[in-house]
């Protein structure tokens, strides 16, 4: 099928054809949604490598459910994220049961919360905001990665964190509410009482 | 960073900052897909097409109605052929009583074959 009408077909229509054997399908269908999955990723773990792991892992799901893929039934993006969400939780358990790496492990917390803060004070806001997003309990924050970075509805998160849409709702709020109380007091490190200054000058 | 307008304004910043993959990472996923990907089904290549006379009879069949069709025309005619070059005797009686004078006709014999079986021991 010609390029050009590729572009315009839907990812299922592109899944379809990448397992009727059409060549061009799973380019396409990886530059629409690697992206994606690698920023739910990165965003969930913290980890550029550890996210590209998962992101290879997630794809070749969709490739191999791809002949069995049942029409209708899911969107791919957000079959996806489910995929990754539970790659993601999984990974996060290995880390814990490795030896010192372990939650409990009191030193090693304190000093990745120094590190975090040390990172807010010189980087930049989405440096910042990563740090605070690494502090929240994982079911926020995937919640509010899904709902406020990802800009998924609250039905779709719900079917991806397999949760009534009531439950996500109140995850994303304690979400919001915890970052803003992790970012509390940072505000003038992240450039925002400087805009305020200049808006209230040019105001 | 209390006010929810700031918090919503960083989380806007990050929706609009792509985490672009690596053309390794996109490398690998090709590979990947490349190595899974089912192979293309075989097409049903149509038969080359008989040329002249062949391909006119082929037609012809198709018109008839098929190949059952066609040997049930073949059949009925090769028996009405038998029935044209068959020795007629049998249908003598008849034919001598149709073409005949009709008129003097006192007894008919459509089976003559069969008078033995009339004879009395």
């Amino acid at each position: 099928m010609p390029r050009d009408t590729l572009d315009e077909v839907s990812d299922e229509t592109l899944l379809v054809l990448y397992a009727n054997g059409d060549p061009s399908a799973a380019r396409l269908l990886t530059t629409r949604l690697s992206p994606r999955v690698l920023g739910y990723a990165t965003r969930l773990l913290a980890d550029r490598a550890e996210a590209e792991d998962v992101t290879q892992e997630a794809m070749m799901r969709l490739w191999r459910i791809a002949p069995q893929w049942r029409a209708g039934e899911a969107q791919i993006s957000t079959w996806l994220y489910r995929v990754v969400t539970n790659l993601c939780t999984d990974l996060k358990r290995a880390r814990r049961r490795r030896p010192g790496v372990a939650l409990d492990d009191a030193p090693e917390v304190a000093g990745a919360t120094e590190s975090a803060v040390s990172t807010l004070m010189q980087a930049d806001r989405m440096t910042a905001l990563q740090a605070a997003l690494d502090q929240l309990p994982e079911r926020q924050r995937q919640a509010v990665v899904l709902r406020h970075i990802e800009g998924l509805a609250n039905p779709e998160i719900a079917q991806i964190m397999d949760l009534g849409v009531e439950a996500v709702e109140s995850l994303t709020a304690r979400g919001k509410r915890a970052l803003a109380a992790i970012l509390a007091g940072r505000k003038a490190e992240l450039g925002y009482e400087d805009d305020a200054d200049e808006s209230e000058a040019v105001g | 960073m209390t006010d929810d307008m700031d918090l919503d304004a960083l989380l806007a910043q990050a929706a609009a900052t792509p985490v672009a993959p690596s053309a390794a990472l996109t490398a690998r996923i090709l590979a990947d897909a490349q190595a899974v990907q089912p192979r293309p089904q075989a097409k049903v290549v149509p038969s080359r097409p008989r040329p002249g006379v062949l391909a006119w009879l082929s037609d012809l069949a198709e018109g008839l109605g098929g190949g059952r069709a066609v040997a049930g025309l073949s059949l009925a005619g090769v028996a009405g052929l038998f029935l044209g070059v068959a020795d007629p005797s049998a249908l003598q009686s008849l034919s001598t009583l149709i073409a005949g004078d009709l008129t003097s006709v006192e007894h008919m014999d459509l089976l003559p074959a069969t008078d033995i079986l009339w004879t009395e021991n």
